[in-house]
């Protein structure tokens, strides 16, 4: 088989997203639930990203990080610092960061106005 | 020794540390490989149907995907839109290569058999694909359909264009094996599961001798015997 490790591939033209000035907000219970977790050092961020997979395509993807390679826009928002990849920022644009304080299915939550379906568990979208 | 040379294969390359979790990601069974092992998996869309039949097994350290599809351009950019950020990227060398499908044949142990400029693999202990570099002289292709239909029907393999097309999901036309029932999410994933568990919808290949044919739905048709989709298992 010719895999065309050499130049004579012809390399699938990979799509690079629109990159969009992310604009998202944080609810309150949202921002007591980072509060706890970030406690007093601001210096971490909280990344907001998407993956692919998942039950409708793609998946949201929530870490604190203290900083990572993954070219982002960086926001400050209630004294928090997040991270948006920009190969992502036109899925996360307008989200609303949110909070559910349940045993069953709780957690962060995020309300996105460009998903047109999701699934079940709220971690996945289209 | 049947040869066929079938116009809905595709060979992709797929580079980059995120290669795998990024087909798994997007397909129905899981991705757990060994040596040698050829995965077969299924890309659907978020109403299950099928966008592609996804042949997976590495060679020299690259994830090469064998795709099975009946529209290659829509099923690239599907494909293409869902990288994102992640370390993927995706050769076509397609036209690098012949695709030849072996059927008839002693199946070897091994599932991927690979020399020079000549890789063989298995599928599901069935046929044998032969992918080698157009820089080779073509092997004779004997191209007889009515031959290869024969032996599809009796080998109860379901195809392209007949039961498989983008209209149906894999529990339509035979393609449960391709199912992983254990797999978490993935698109298309909740309607199988749903299917499964209600035992609703779900259509199992058959195969009749023609003179038995009365009123049954007929998705390949032999000179023999024929395969249709039955509710009943």
């Amino acid at each position: 088989m010719d895999c065309g490790t050499c130049d004579s591939a012809s390399p699938v033209v990979i799509q690079a997203p629109e990159v969009v000035d992310v604009e998202l907000t944080i609810t309150d219970n949202a921002q007591k639930m980072l509060e706890q977790a970030f406690g007093e050092d601001r210096s971490m961020a909280l990344l907001v990203g998407v993956l692919s997979g998942g039950c409708s395509g793609y998946m949201y993807d929530l870490q604190i990080v203290d900083n990572t390679d993954i070219d982002c826009q960086e926001l400050a928002i209630s004294g928090f610092r997040i991270l948006v990849p920009n190969s992502s920022s036109h899925l996360l644009n307008g989200i609303e960061i949110d909070y559910e304080d349940r045993l069953m299915g709780g957690g962060f939550k995020i309300n996105n106005p460009n998903a047109q379906s999701s699934c079940g568990c709220g971690e996945s979208f289209s | 020794m049947p040869r066929m040379a079938f116009d809905i294969f595709s060979v992709l390359v797929f580079n980059g540390a995120d290669s795998i979790k990024f087909i798994d990601g997007l397909s129905s069974n899981k991705m757990d490989f060994e040596n040698n092992v050829v995965i077969n998996t299924l890309v659907l869309n978020n109403k299950a149907k099928i966008l592609a039949q996804l042949h997976v097994f590495y060679l020299n350290n690259m994830l090469i995907a064998v795709a099975i599809t009946d529209d290659k351009v829509r099923f690239i950019d599907y494909i293409n839109n869902k990288i994102l950020g992640q370390d993927v990227s995706i050769s076509d060398v397609t036209q690098l290569n012949h695709i030849d499908l072996i059927y008839d044949v002693d199946i070897p142990e091994q599932q991927v058999i690979t020399n020079d400029k000549t890789t063989s693999v298995t599928i599901n202990d069935n046929y044998i694909l032969e992918i080698y570099s157009t820089t080779i002289e073509r092997k004779t292709i004997t191209n007889n359909l009515t031959a290869f239909t024969d032996w599809r029907i009796a080998n109860m393999i379901p195809w392209y264009g007949y039961e498989i097309s983008g209209k149906v999901n894999p529990y339509q036309c035979g393609l449960n094996n391709q199912v992983h029932e254990n797999k978490g999410c993935y698109t298309g994933q909740e309607i199988l599961t749903r299917m499964r568990t209600r035992g609703k919808a779900i259509l199992y290949l058959k195969k009749i001798p023609n003179s038995m044919i009365k009123d049954q739905k007929i998705s390949s048709n032999g000179s023999e015997m024929s395969l249709f989709l039955s509710r009943n298992q």
